[in-house]
């Protein structure tokens, strides 16, 4: 960790070297072509088991005033159905939908993925942000059809996923929980946890109705473990957490990143968190995850990442596989 | 105290490169350690031991960060390795030096902890830029086969043993002493009454290793007095020689009691100069009148330090005749007066 923003530009080219010249990163299917499209909006149309058989088809990427809707400005849907080959099990795979005018919200298979720009009543464009979404591996259905559900909201003027590349790649070996943990989290601005309110892990909270909210939020969910699991070491995959956080187990603290306390910004951290668990922070049957995270202006919470426990065996084993 | 601020070293690193080699303390690599190691992500105890069978973990290349094979990895990790001392001074201070570690670290050596620098999750305190230098308690040292085990947290970012020289080291300056009283000293961080009486019972105290930082020993962060306690006799042979109380290097200032009486203390040193706060720099070495040593004694030494690392941190230290003890008193000149570049440049940063 390095504290000296000196040293930290001195090294930033560095990073970008060895990213260039080391990461694996390669496209796995061509995703532009016919997509299934519908102007309006009907959140059942994320999900996969909706018909759109009667839906128009439309060339991808491409501005929708070209095909047929000129002059429409409002929300519409795209819904693709894919394949994904069981050979990319074990990689991270991300979404990349080139360019879309103004803002998306992806899901797949009915889950949301991600967002950029945020819809009305507090409408924010993102029409020049390239958009790449990892699709977290355990919303995936290897050898059959996945959907993918794209909603858009333009403004004015040229509207849609208008500008590619549109494709889904394949990047490093994944680093895949035993235990999931994407999905539903309680969530509750301040201090403590509880309340009724739920939150989607990982996403922006801004996405998700705090708009704008920057503090302290606590994130909580249990975990059910059986004898056998507690005989082995687990560790937390907490994901890329925007900014600070301090996770509990079972009311103990287990680690932080960052100082929540602090009133000055602490060195910005938005790599994966892994997070060890001690034995003593753990029991047999509901254990109580929270995670308290502090976001310090711009986007906030748990915002990317294979949420969830896993082994330290697989742990270990994940990890030699995915060295350079 | 080291002082960290970033310009200051700059400068002071343009303008006194080769002068600087003089403030380097006499160690001399015994084994060099640089090279491929065993590693493992993940964190388990059992990886100290010295038995352990790491014969089918991966290398890694140290120094070095481990992204260099593991982009992106945060946590803990471990790091193996094996060494055989073929040659060491009979005394003196053996060490074993890593470098600059990021972020935390704890180091065994053949299953027995030798040390520790940062603090570990949950209470976590980082202490990449810190120089690692454990004393190795010879009683630990085998011929052959000797296993050196690194449990490594890194939160973010860079990760690992990153730079610097790595290597078993020795200091040939604990050879000059007549008794060297390097090793294992009665540490507290708090008063205690009659504590500088020669038969108070220190028992209860902590040991720590002389010379290291207490930074290194389980004080991380510390500021402010501890007292050093230790028990040496003088060979009657030697009662009659103007004998020397060396200290090494003390980071910042102290005081120091013999038999319950005050013997010396920083500000009586030749070099000490109220005008800058190098005090960590000079060397200790305090005349030892004969009419003040006895057949037993009982020696505490107050430390201050005001920021940074703390405590008795480099060697030699030992009791020397007079002219060993001039040899060490040297340096302190050489630091100081014979450079008016260096003096100047200190005066004005200070």
């Amino acid at each position: 960790m390095k504290k000296n923003l000196t040293l930290a530009f001195l090294l930033v080219p560095f990073l970008i070297l060895s990213i260039e010249s080391k990461a694996t990163y390669f496209s796995t299917l061509n995703l532009e072509g016919q997509w299934k499209f519908s102007i309006g909006d009907n959140q059942q149309w994320a999900e996969p088991s909706f018909n759109d058989a009667n839906w128009d088809n439309i060339s991808v990427p491409d501005r929708w005033e070209e095909q047929g809707f000129q002059g429409y400005n409002g929300i519409a849907w795209y819904r693709k159905s894919i394949v994904i080959p069981e050979s990319f099990s074990n990689r991270d795979l991300f979404l990349e939908m080139g360019y879309i005018d103004d803002c998306d919200e992806v899901f797949v298979n009915g889950q949301k993925i991600g967002q950029s720009g945020s819809f009305p009543p507090n409408f924010s464009t993102a029409y020049n942000a390239f958009r790449k979404y990892l699709v977290p591996n355990y919303l995936i259905q290897h050898n059959k059809p996945n959907v993918i559900a794209v909603r858009v909201y333009d403004l004015q003027l040229e509207g849609g996923i208008v500008r590619g590349a549109v494709q889904l790649c394949a990047g490093e070996i994944a680093i895949n929980p035993d235990i999931n943990l994407n999905g539903t989290w309680k969530f509750n601005t301040g201090q403590k946890a509880g309340g009724t309110k739920t939150i989607q892990v990982p996403g922006r909270w801004e996405d998700q109705g705090y708009n704008d909210y920057d503090g302290v939020a606590v994130y909580s969910k249990t975990v059910k473990l059986t004898v056998d699991q507690l005989k082995k070491k687990w560790i937390l995959l907490a994901g890329k957490i925007d900014d600070d956080d301090e996770c509990y187990f079972n009311g103990q603290l287990i680690a932080t990143t960052g100082d929540i306390e602090s009133e000055t910004n602490t060195e910005m951290n938005l790599e994966s968190r892994n997070y060890f668990i001690p034995e003593s922070a753990l029991k047999i049957g509901d254990n109580l995850i929270e995670i308290k995270v502090k976001d310090r202006g711009g986007e906030g919470g748990i915002i990317e990442g294979n949420i969830g426990l896993i082994s330290q065996d697989n742990f270990i084993k994940n990890w030699r596989l995915k060295r350079h | 105290m080291r002082t960290s601020h970033i310009n200051k070293i700059l400068v002071a690193f343009l303008l006194t490169v080769s002068i600087s080699q003089t403030f380097a303390s006499e160690w001399n690599c015994a084994v060099k350690l640089e090279g491929q190691w065993k590693f493992s992500v993940g964190d388990d105890y059992d990886w100290a031991k010295q038995s352990y069978d790491d014969s089918n973990w991966d290398k890694l290349y140290v120094p070095g960060r481990w992204e260099q094979n593991y982009e992106g990895y945060n946590g803990y990790a471990w790091y193996r390795t094996t060494f055989d001392v073929k040659s060491l001074p009979e005394k003196g201070t053996i060490a074993l030096q890593l470098g600059q570690i990021d972020d935390v670290d704890e180091v065994f050596l053949n299953g027995t902890k030798i040390g520790q620098t940062g603090s570990f999750m949950p209470n976590f305190k980082t202490s990449y830029n810190v120089d690692r230098n454990y004393n190795i308690p010879r009683q630990l040292l085998q011929k052959t086969n000797n296993v050196i085990a690194i449990r490594v947290y890194d939160s973010g970012l860079d990760g690992g043993i990153v730079s610097g020289n790595v290597g078993v080291y020795y200091d040939t300056d604990s050879e000059l002493a007549v008794l060297d009283l390097s090793g294992k000293w009665k540490f507290s961080i708090s008063s205690k009454n009659g504590m500088l009486e020669k038969n108070y019972d220190d028992n209860t105290w902590t040991d720590i290793l002389v010379p290291a930082s207490w930074e290194s020993q389980g004080y991380p962060n510390y500021d402010g007095t501890a007292w050093y306690r230790k028990k040496f006799s003088v060979p009657t042979g030697l009662m009659n020689e103007n004998l020397f109380l060396v200290l090494g290097q003390i980071d910042d200032y102290d005081k120091v009691y013999l038999n319950g009486k005050l013997l010396a203390r920083t500000e009586n040193l030749e070099n000490f100069s109220r005008y800058n706060n190098n005090t960590y720099r000079l060397y200790r070495v305090y005349e030892l009148p004969k009419s003040k040593i006895e057949t037993e004694n009982v020696l505490v030494v107050e430390v201050r330090d005001e920021t940074g690392d703390g405590g008795i941190y480099e060697g030699p230290v030992g009791i020397m005749t007079s002219q060993k003890a001039q040899l060490i008193l040297e340096r302190n000149k050489e630091n100081y007066w014979t450079n008016p570049i260096r003096s100047f440049f200190e005066y004005f940063f200070n």
